[in-house]
């Protein structure tokens, strides 16, 4: 392997007496993929995937040290020995890929997102202070409890070792408990947890030295932490260095993350969308090692191993997080390592299918790379060779041609995929423009790379009719056409500017300078036009058919985005069905009181109603060849199901 | 036929309203602002009119400032056919509105005049009979229905004994009750239309009517809190205590 140009990134740490081959780790992530409390092969065949492709140290996801901590409806729970047995098989599966794996020691306290019976928790903190994101109410902990819990860090810890895993992380990120005690706005207590920085810190402290106690020498035993929890009533850096510097002396390392679970600014931290700077944390986990003495880990929108370099050349940390690299491209490590920086499909930070999925009780995967997360059905590493070959034509360049085509030149088809215009990408073309969103650009590079890996032949400017699917005569033809601007019917009395979204985007349209938009589709494009509009100057009212702006974004990228919207003055109005327009005012709806809303004033109407199909060519050429129809040209969803369907179809060609 | 209706801009009927500081009025800056509920009961009464086919144009009139064209407005989404107004920042008592209306009468010449029995914010129950007096036309006080026919409107009315039914030659004033009937919502589509309805805006002075107020507001208070109640233990200290301590009996 080729490693000259990352000698930082691939060179080996030895933490607890167990080497790393490099400065790769993939941190614990929530995956759903678990669903019974305990590890399963779909699990250990998500992280077989990680191991394969070269990724140094792979985290497990968070595992439930005490009853009280069941903080999802998929926890891995290490409250019992009938654990050890996945956790082993999890083991050998990293190691015989020569991956170091720790494993996640976790209470969340009164971090409570939802429960497997759906009813409400009853949470446990160090006080009875409520929490925000999630509405939860806790309990405080007896001291009984604390010493329960304490020896639950410990017994989780002993079955990991015996299991083989190699270390444990403790989890005080995020304002799970250690950090619930550690906080002063959260922790009220008056007795030894409690009431100054000393007594706040014995949580954490028993926790370290009876983990200590019940697991040997060669076992890491490190803490995740925030750096700063990123909101006013969150720990700040001061509090979380100083407390670090105390807990080292027993610490094997110190994970650098940032935000909390407890409040919807910090929360975006766990996530960062892809308006977060690169390695953004990076100058807090350098400030961490240089005044601790054992190695610093940190993570943070890490997603380039160049980036990853920079931040060990320039000694800001000792290993780095790549997670969301590595759920993209699980085998950026081993293209890196090869001098292959093109084939790397890089994560753009969407959000979409990894934590997006994680909110919505859905298996972890991701929108570029489908096979993450179905690792059960996709194998590892492209479609098996087709023992019948096919000449294939696909039609349209889009997310969803592109796919297909690169999974079916793998499999040994003759694919030769068309595209109407000069340009790669469909949509994707389109949707970068979004203020904000131009990284979203990166998933047609990518789907385009694999495409000239596998050997597709691509011709451009061609929009393909019956005549030319009788001419080449095709065995089966994949139909990617992609949609267009859907236009609702609604009264128009007047002479108002009237324009789709696309058509700002393109610039096509100069709107007034009094817009508003009609944002039925409640996604990322009204929300990015209503900043892209604000930022020019234009007064912005945003009227989405939804209960908030963004209701179908992943939670992070919606607070993310609404922050910007409060600070540019954009007025976002629930709840508004648009019925029609006259020169100056817009009619709305009000979708729950069925009242009547004008809005006044206004010199442009925006519609953003997503997209509809429009190609007829499915039916036109249905006698010609196998015919399969995927994307939008099947029903206009996301991107994600657009990549998702030319893997399926291509793969069972 | 031609019927003119009169609304009034007030606080919207379920806003509770507060007294300023000051005690020289109620609160008005940011409260909801509505039409009068017997006001809207006289256009849906002449909207109805027209929907039969009895009266072949609906003309609303309001005084008040320049946002008493949104009550104008929603009278239009409701199905009147032109509004106008006639803008003042002044205050106006019963006696200049009725003088006001009896202008745009002339002007308009209506067959028949409908206004709401009173409105809620100054509970006069006044300008109606005014404007009767004024454009010497007979009157038609606390309408529970109206019926037109030849010529003449047929007008139940609400009185203390019961149920009271006249016969009015046109033009004619009448005043609406609650019961007269139910008003309907605007809809979506009627609002959007009201707006490319005519609206006219007029001024006391071209219409050549004096607003000199006869009445001056002293003090506006709000009602006094009710007192608790006790229990009294018995019919004889029940009587003891009217007697003694309310006062209500001799």
């Amino acid at each position: 392997m080729n490693q000259a140009q990352f000698p930082n990134l691939f060179s080996p740490l030895t933490i607890a007496g167990k080497t790393i081959r490099n400065r790769i780790m993939s941190t614990g992530h929530d995956t759903t993929l678990p669903d019974d409390g305990y590890i399963n092969d779909a699990y250990i065949a998500y992280q077989e995937a990680r191991a394969l492709g070269g990724a140094g140290l792979i985290v497990l996801q968070v595992s439930a040290v005490h009853d009280s901590a069941r903080y999802s409806s998929h926890v891995l729970m290490a409250t019992d020995d009938g654990c050890i047995e996945g956790y082993r098989k999890m083991a050998d599966t990293c190691h015989q890929h020569d991956a170091v794996v720790y494993a996640q020691l976790f209470h969340p306290g009164r971090e409570i997102m939802e429960t497997a019976d759906g009813l409400a928790p009853v949470a446990y903190s160090a006080s009875a202070i409520h929490q925000e994101r999630f509405h939860v109410m806790p309990r405080t902990m007896s001291v009984d409890m604390i010493s329960e819990i304490v020896a639950g860090y410990a017994s989780a810890a002993k079955r990991m070792e015996a299991a083989g895993i190699d270390g444990v992380e403790i989890v005080a990120s995020h304002g799970y408990l250690p950090s619930q005690f550690l906080n002063p706005c959260v922790n009220k207590r008056t007795d030894q947890y409690g009431g100054c920085d000393e007594n706040r810190l014995r949580f954490l402290q028993e926790v370290i030295a009876e983990v200590r106690n019940a697991t040997s020498d060669h076992f890491a035993v490190g803490l995740r932490i925030s750096s700063r929890e990123m909101d006013e009533h969150g720990l700040q850096l001061e509090n979380t260095l100083a407390a670090c510097k105390v807990l080292s002396v027993d610490l094997d390392f110190i994970n650098i993350i940032a935000g909390t679970s407890a409040t919807l600014v910090g929360a975006v931290h766990i996530v960062p969308p892809m308006t977060t700077d690169n390695a953004y944390l990076a100058s807090d986990s350098k400030l961490y090692k240089e005044q601790l003495d054992i190695p610093v880990f940190v993570a943070g929108r890490i997603n380039q191993p160049q980036e990853a370099e920079q931040v060990l050349l320039k000694k800001e940390a000792d290993i780095v997080g790549m997670t969301r690299a590595l759920i993209c491209d699980p085998n950026m490590p081993e293209k890196a390592a090869a001098g292959r920086f093109d084939d790397i499909r890089a994560c753009i930070g969407c959000n979409q299918a990894c934590i997006g999925h994680f909110h919505r009780g859905l298996p972890i995967s991701c929108i570029q790379h489908p096979e993450t997360g179905r690792e059960l059905i996709y194998g590892f590493g492209g479609a098996p060779k087709a023992t019948t070959l096919k000449k294939v034509m696909i039609i349209g360049g889009g997310p969803a041609g592109l796919k297909a085509a690169s999974i079916a030149a793998g499999a040994g088809h003759k694919v030769t995929l068309y595209e109407a215009s000069k340009q790669l990408g469909g949509q994707v073309n389109i949707a970068q423009k979004v203020i904000g969103r131009a990284e979203f650009g990166g998933l047609a590079t990518n789907l385009t790379r694999e495409c000239e890996i596998a050997g597709v032949d691509v011709v451009r400017n061609t929009k393909v009719d019956r005549s030319l699917v009788e001419r080449e005569q095709p065995d089966v033809v994949i139909i990617a056409t992609g949609a267009t601007p859907y236009i609702p019917e609604f009264e128009n009395y007047g002479e108002m500017q009237v324009v789709n979204n696309w058509q700002i985007l393109n610039e096509e349209v100069v709107p007034g300078a009094s817009v508003v938009i009609a944002d039925w589709k409640c996604d990322w494009v009204g929300m990015g036009l209503a900043q892209q509009l604000a930022g020019n100057g234009h007064k912005v009212r945003l009227a989405v058919n939804g209960v908030c702006a963004g209701e179908l974004l992943q939670s992070y990228v919606r607070t993310s985005m609404i922050a910007t919207l409060h600070r540019l003055e954009v007025e976002v109005i629930p709840y508004m069905r648009l019925f029609g327009c006259d020169d100056d005012t817009v009619y709305m709806q009000h979708t729950a009181s069925g009242d009547a809303v004008m809005l006044e004033e206004v010199d442009t109407l925006v519609l953003s109603y997503g997209q509809q199909p429009t190609s007829t060519l499915a039916e036109e050429i249905s006698d010609l060849a196998e015919v399969h129809t995927i994307g939008d040209a099947l029903a206009a969803r996301t991107a994600e199901e657009a990549v998702y369907d030319g893997l399926k179809v291509a793969w069972n060609l | 036929m031609k019927i003119l209706v009169a609304v009034k801009r007030v606080i919207d009927y379920n806003v509770k309203v507060r007294v300023k500081a000051d005690l020289t009025d109620v609160e008005l800056a940011n409260t909801k602002m509505g039409l009068n509920p017997f006001c809207e009961i006289a256009v849906e009464e002449a909207i109805r009119l027209k929907e039969k086919g009895v009266a072949t144009e609906v003309v609303v009139v309001s005084i008040g400032n320049k946002a008493s064209q949104e009550q104008l407005r929603t009278a239009l989404a409701l199905g009147a056919d032109r509004g106008i107004l006639i803008e003042t920042e002044q205050v106006v008592d019963s006696l200049s509105v009725a003088k006001l209306l009896q202008a745009v009468v002339l002007e308009e010449k209506p067959e028949l005049v409908i206004l709401g029995k009173q409105s809620i914010d100054s509970d006069n129950g006044q300008t109606g009979q005014m404007l009767a007096a004024l454009a010497g036309m007979p009157q038609a006080t606390f309408a529970s229905e109206l019926t037109i026919a030849d010529g003449q409107a047929i007008v139940v009315r609400e009185v203390d004994g019961g149920l009271q039914t006249l016969e009015l030659n046109l033009p004619a004033v009448v005043t609406t009750d609650l019961r007269l009937n139910e008003p309907r919502y605007a809809s979506l589509p009627n609002i959007m239309k009201a707006k490319r309805k005519p609206l006219d805006v007029k001024t006391p002075e071209a219409l050549g009517v004096d607003l000199k107020c006869y009445l001056k507001v002293i003090k506006v208070e709000p009602p006094t809190e009710r007192q608790s109640g006790i229990v009294v233990e018995s019919i004889g200290e029940l009587v003891t205590k009217l007697k003694n301590e309310a006062k209500v009996i001799g």
